[in-house]
């Protein structure tokens, strides 16, 4: 059976892999769940499809209640208020917010009266997107660097190592915390960039070690006597080959950085607000943790946070049974 | 050996050179003058050029950065890590006061990470057939995906607070007018236990992994077939034979465990390294973040060379150089 009818058959696996497509497909359609404006409206004899997507101006300067008084038609999205949107629900409110789950906000309101749901829906784009785009560019450089250490050797090898060795070294919340604290790092590609250029060490150090073990072998003298350069060498005979080991670990990687993200997010040092985050929402909690004890907003985000780490450790588990049977 | 000690020990060099560099690099090289930054500093300086050019002088900030490097380099050798720009207190002592609270929360860490490991994952890999073992295996894992912090919160909140148990106390190391051990212990249990459980789902499964291989060895049939108890056989023969892995991971854990200590002391207020580092960067204080990632760098650098010198000094075969093949 070849690797990916195994992984197929794999119920775990894919269990994991259906809720992380869920994820990702809650996380690229944030702005039709979860928005101050409707998924369809006519106001005037003019309709509008999708104004929570295109922000047609004319609707810009309108409050929901005059939106919704003068539209013929108006059909919400599932989530009816947007990320930031402060206050923004109908009902009489006597106590300050953060309020408990209701009928009008299913999971409740954070203390500037935001929506947790909305706010959740928006924040899965930040994990979602730190965590794969930064694996991404670890397994560019991991691969890289690692191979080419394996097949050149020598002070290249050398070199690569130590490199290897420091990043491993250096507790990584630590490093992190220097970069993003002293350069003011806040937004969602430097914090992407800033994780994805510090965290490739251990891919880089797998893909050292299958690769020391591919090089020796004939198929690579042999494309080496037909003249293909290191280029060539790394790229269509040992990636392929290292491919599947070093995808696994990427995978746990993933949940790594995604737990990573949600940790500096709740040290303050994550994505700048007003930008929905999952850990955002957790200080938030921890902040109003000795007074009412805001349970809404520990669980949800927390749950988020577990459900995608842990789809995500289903499915590393599963490409590792599939690629290695005998596991 | 000596031999093999020395080639370590060498190897180390460029590494703590690296870390040096990184943790120079980053530092000084971030946005933003120190001297417009902090209020608590300019407010002993204002105004006045000559004031600042002095402190600039007091604190080598007007040299070349290469040049800062090597100084830098030179007092970091002699454990000199300046002055704080916040408090004005010499780096080394906040340091020192700091680090033995870090150590021992990761050290306790591992403790309990392999206390709880090891039996779990010998007991998978000897009883395969067993459920217990591999339901405990897969709650760990479970565990595993709970961000640190949202645990460590909720732990707080409903065994530290008025509204849960309040069976532990919230913050801190000691007890106002107390310094017993039990009284510290009683402060750690939390914080040590936010700081384990993500370590053990993998050291569960390596543990695991290490046995089932041992187990499959020939030797392990030939005592089984000799007559050798069964529980013997695996916590003897198995186990013995499987912790240079064990030992490996130790290594391998500590740069998170230390890591990890950034958000557990923080959330339970303990005066470790993290909070210290957490602390300097909200005062854009160099001297003290860089003493500290440098610091916790080397020291855990030194933990992973003793894991590497007690696997040399257990398995021989460890100790042949490198490149013989």
């Amino acid at each position: 059976m070849s690797p990916w009818r195994r992984f197929r058959a794999d119920r775990r696996a894919r269990v994991g892999l259906r809720v992380l497509v869920g994820l990702l497909a809650a996380a690229v359609l944030a702005d039709v769940l979860a928005s101050e404006l409707p998924l369809f409206c006519r106001v005037g004899g003019v309709t509008y499809v999708l104004p929570c997507l295109t922000e047609p101006a004319a609707l810009r300067g309108l409050s929901r209640q005059a939106l919704k008084a003068s539209a013929e038609l108006y059909v919400p999205t599932p989530i009816p208020f947007g990320p930031d949107e402060t206050f923004a629900g109908t009902k009489a409110r006597f106590t300050p917010a953060p309020w408990s789950p209701d009928d009008e906000h299913l999971l409740g309101t954070d203390e500037l009266g935001r929506d947790v749901a909305a706010r959740l829906v928006h924040g899965a784009r930040v994990s979602l997107w730190v965590g794969l785009s930064s694996v991404a560019l670890n397994l560019v450089l991991g691969l890289w660097l690692g191979l080419l250490a394996a097949w050149r050797g020598g002070v290249v090898d050398a070199v690569v190592s130590r490199l290897i060795e420091v990043l491993t070294t250096v507790p990584t919340l630590f490093l992190l915390l220097t970069l993003i604290g002293l350069w003011r790092v806040q937004g969602l590609w430097a914090l992407t960039l800033v994780l994805g250029l510090t965290r490739w060490g251990e891919l880089a150090r797998l893909a050292r070690a299958q690769g020391l073990q591919l090089v020796r072998q004939d198929f690579v003298a042999a494309s080496r006597a037909l003249g293909a350069g290191t280029g060539r060498i790394i790229a269509r005979h040992l990636v392929p080959n290292v491919l599947g080991p070093v995808l696994v670990s990427a995978a746990f990687a993933v949940a790594a950085a995604i737990l990573v993200e949600s940790a500096l997010s709740f040290l303050g040092l994550g994505v700048a607000p007003p930008t929905a985050t999952w850990g955002e929402l957790l200080t938030q909690a921890h902040r109003t943790l000795t007074h009412p004890g805001a349970w809404w907003l520990a669980l949800f985000p927390g749950a988020c946070i577990a459900l995608t780490v842990g789809s995500l450790h289903l499915v590393g588990e599963g490409l590792r049974r599939s690629l290695d049977p005998a596991a | 050996m000596g031999r093999w000690l020395g080639l370590r020990l060498l190897q180390l060099v460029p590494t703590f050179l690296g870390i040096t560099f990184l943790t120079f690099l980053v530092a000084r090289l971030a946005p933003g003058d120190p001297l417009q930054l902090d209020p608590d500093v300019t407010q002993g300086v204002t105004g006045q050029g000559d004031a600042q050019a002095r402190f600039r002088a007091a604190h080598g900030l007007d040299q070349p950065l290469p040049v800062q490097y090597a100084q830098w380099l030179g007092k970091v050798a002699r454990l000199d890590f300046g002055r704080s720009l916040h408090d004005h207190r010499p780096v080394r002592e906040k340091l020192l006061e700091a680090l033995p609270t870090t150590a021992l929360l990761a050290a306790l860490a591992l403790l309990a990470a392999w206390a709880v490991a090891i039996p779990l994952g010998v007991r998978a890999a000897a009883r395969p057939e067993k459920k217990g073992a591999r339901v405990a295996l897969q709650a760990l894992d479970v565990a595993y995906a709970l961000p640190a912090f949202w645990v460590a919160v909720m732990a707080l909140l409903w065994l530290a607070t008025a509204r849960g148990l309040a069976l532990f106390p919230l913050q801190g190391l000691h007890s106002d007018g107390e310094a017993g051990l039990g009284d510290l212990a009683w402060h750690l249990v939390l914080p040590v236990l936010c700081l384990t459980y993500p370590q053990l789902a993998v050291a569960a499964r390596q543990v695991a992994s290490a046995m089932r291989e041992v187990l499959g060895r020939e030797f392990i049939r030939a005592a089984r077939a000799r007559g050798v108890p069964e529980a013997r056989v695996v916590w003897r023969h198995g186990l013995r034979n499987a912790a240079l892995p064990l030992l490996a991971f130790g290594g391998l854990s500590l740069p998170h465990l230390v890591g990890g200590s950034v958000v557990v002391e923080r959330i339970f207020g303990i005066p470790g390294m993290g909070l210290l580092a957490f602390d300097a960067v909200a005062h854009r204080d160099y001297p003290t973040v860089m003493g500290a990632t440098t610091l916790l760098s080397v020291v855990t650098l030194l933990a992973m060379l003793g894991v590497d010198l007690v696997s040399a000094l257990a398995d021989p075969r460890l100790r042949a150089p490198r490149g013989a093949k």
